[in-house]
């Protein structure tokens, strides 16, 4: 540090920089308890950026899950897939397969968005936002439960909190987010008639195949089905009634990259509108 | 002391006024640039400069985050209008009128379980707030909700049911929502989902079946749209007259028994939070981005 005596106000560099030849004055006290005040009003500013500590972010190979405790939901990048062999994809088909699944599971085939996010971090995640299941079915009680019939009871359902899928991609620069059914078109028989109406899912956790180690790879299904951990259980388990067809008009082209959304009944400030 | 005085009350540890310490340095525009200013004030200006221009990314941050959140008051209730989350966060309080359907006994119904004071069907609802539905309405399109179907009182008759004829066209639809309801029970927070606290029962092969409500509930606001003052919110049987319903069957189609599960809801009178949450949420394709 130069010892040069400065030509404007005849300190040298590290009196200017430090202030070091000055007495501390009532001015210069409150000069730095200005500055201080100012720096210190920063830090409850701050704050927020505790919200992206909130945040959690998990690789796959290529893909990667955000796990946000704030506001309780998942998000997971994903691909399309297209297998047209597979029932419901090319044409109507009865199906229990996970329309979102994980890579390398024995079910892989069937996803139309297919992640490489292991499903036993995913399940791990869903938890760590206190989503929680209430009712799994193992696949040796298949057979007693499955199929909507007079005796069926509630114990022949999966339960658990009910969530919303979302489907997130970029089409022409602009993002398009939908739920999931409206990709899925569905179709039942009324008086021996078929009829084509909304996809109505309600779609619940359940954890049941990372319970069991079910390596299907299956996260979201139709039709109750215990293979996965996500599963609409507007029916019984495993009822096969209903026919569905994924929507190609809608669906991102195979390939697109697209981030499903898993969100919870859980969020940020609960009781703020009552404490 | 009298020195003081003469220079207006100075400073007893720097000789200046009170004023000339708070704006920094001798009072008046000519005082304050007669010295120029030294490479010393300079640096000392940039530091506190700095140090403010510092504080204003974090600040914007702030602000719009608590910018975000717009409080609507009602009657004796509140609601939060959360644009970070998208969802909105309503006060209520827990309601029963056991001689409406579906409060005391098994019974069919399409009023809502959730609605606004002074509505038409008041005596139905189970949750009650004070604020009102056309504020509810602005907020949950406000969150991004959106309707695409919705269908007008005329034309019930022709939609409602589920028959051999049913087409796309005979369901209200738009956008889906999960509806949580939230309160204190000694001291600690229970938060459910709507249908955990309503039982449904269905008839199969002439066999009454009780199974999990089920509910698809999706936004599509007709009940605002045609200005019916039901005070309807969250209701059931694809029906119009509120703003959200369960749409897995056709119109008003009031083929399931639903029962409050009395067990499982909070007291009569107490207040809880009911929670219309969207599709939609913070930081979309951040997966994507990353």
């Amino acid at each position: 540090m130069s010892d040069k005596k400065c030509s404007c106000c005849g300190g040298t560099s590290k009196d200017v920089l430090f202030n070091s030849n000055l007495p501390l004055t009532r001015k210069n006290f409150l000069h730095v308890m200005a500055a201080g005040a100012l720096g210190l009003s920063t830090l409850a500013q701050i704050t927020p950026a505790q919200a992206s500590e909130q945040e959690q972010i998990l690789k796959g190979t290529k893909d990667l899950m955000v796990i946000d405790t704030q506001h309780h939901e998942l998000r997971i990048s994903a691909i399309v897939t297209k297998d047209v062999s597979k029932p419901s994809v090319g044409e109507w088909g009865k199906r229990g397969q996970a329309w979102f699944g994980v890579k390398g599971g024995k079910m892989e085939s069937f996803f139309v968005f297919t992640t490489d996010v292991p499903r036993t971090e995913i399940n791990k995640a869903c938890g760590a936002i206190g989503i929680r299941h209430r009712r799994q079915i193992g696949l040796d009680n298949v057979k007693a439960h499955k199929g909507l019939k007079a005796t069926t009871s509630e114990e022949d359902y999966l339960q658990g909190d009910p969530l919303v899928v979302v489907v997130r991609f970029e089409r022409d620069g602009q993002i398009l987010e939908a739920p999931l059914e409206s990709f899925i078109r569905e179709k039942i028989k009324v008086e021996e008639t078929e009829i084509e109406k909304p996809y109505t899912p309600h779609f619940v956790y359940h954890g049941t195949a990372e319970e069991i180690n079910y390596p299907s790879g299956c996260v979201v299904c139709p039709s109750d089905c215990p293979g996965g951990i996500i599963t609409d259980n507007v029916m019984p388990l495993l009822t096969m009634d209903s026919d569905y067809l994924v929507d190609w008009d809608k669906m991102p082209p195979p390939g697109t990259r697209v981030e499903i959304a898993i969100k919870s009944i859980y969020g940020p400030q609960p009781m703020s509108t009552i404490s | 002391m009298s020195e003081n005085k003469k220079n207006n009350c100075g400073c007893g540890c720097c000789g200046t006024t009170p004023k000339e310490v708070l704006l920094g340095g001798k009072v008046g525009a000519v005082e304050m640039v007669e010295p120029g200013m030294t490479r010393k004030d300079f640096f000392k200006t940039m530091a506190v400069g700095a140090l403010g221009l510092s504080t204003l990314s974090v600040l914007s941050g702030k602000a719009e985050a608590s910018q975000s959140e717009t409080i609507i008051k009602g009657q004796g209730d509140v609601m939060i209008v959360d644009q970070t989350s998208r969802e909105v966060r309503i006060s209520a309080t827990v309601t029963k009128d056991a001689s409406k359907p579906s409060v005391a006994d098994w019974g069919r119904r399409f009023q809502a379980f959730f609605g606004s004071k002074g509505g038409k069907m008041e005596a139905f609802f189970v949750f009650t707030t004070g604020v009102s539905r056309v504020d509810i309405d602005r907020a949950v399109q406000q969150i991004g909700l959106r309707s695409q179907r919705q269908i007008p009182m005329a034309e019930v008759e022709k939609r409602r049911g589920l028959k051999a004829t049913t087409t796309h066209a005979d369901y209200l639809d738009g956008d889906p929502v999960i509806c949580t309801i939230r309160f204190e029970r000694q001291g600690k927070m229970v938060e459910g989902a709507m249908e955990d606290f309503i039982m449904e029962k269905i008839m199969v092969d002439g066999a009454e079946v009780i199974k999990p409500y089920t509910p698809h509930f999706i936004y599509h606001g007709t009940g605002e749209a045609i200005n019916f003052p039901s005070g309807c919110i969250v209701c059931p049987s694809d029906c119009n007259g509120g703003i959200i319903t369960d749409n897995v069957l056709p119109l008003k189609t009031t083929v399931n028994y639903y029962k409050i599960n009395w067990d499982l809801m909070p007291d009569v009178g107490s207040k809880v939070e009911v929670v219309l949450k969207s599709i939609y949420g913070p930081q979309p394709l951040e997966t994507l981005k990353a």
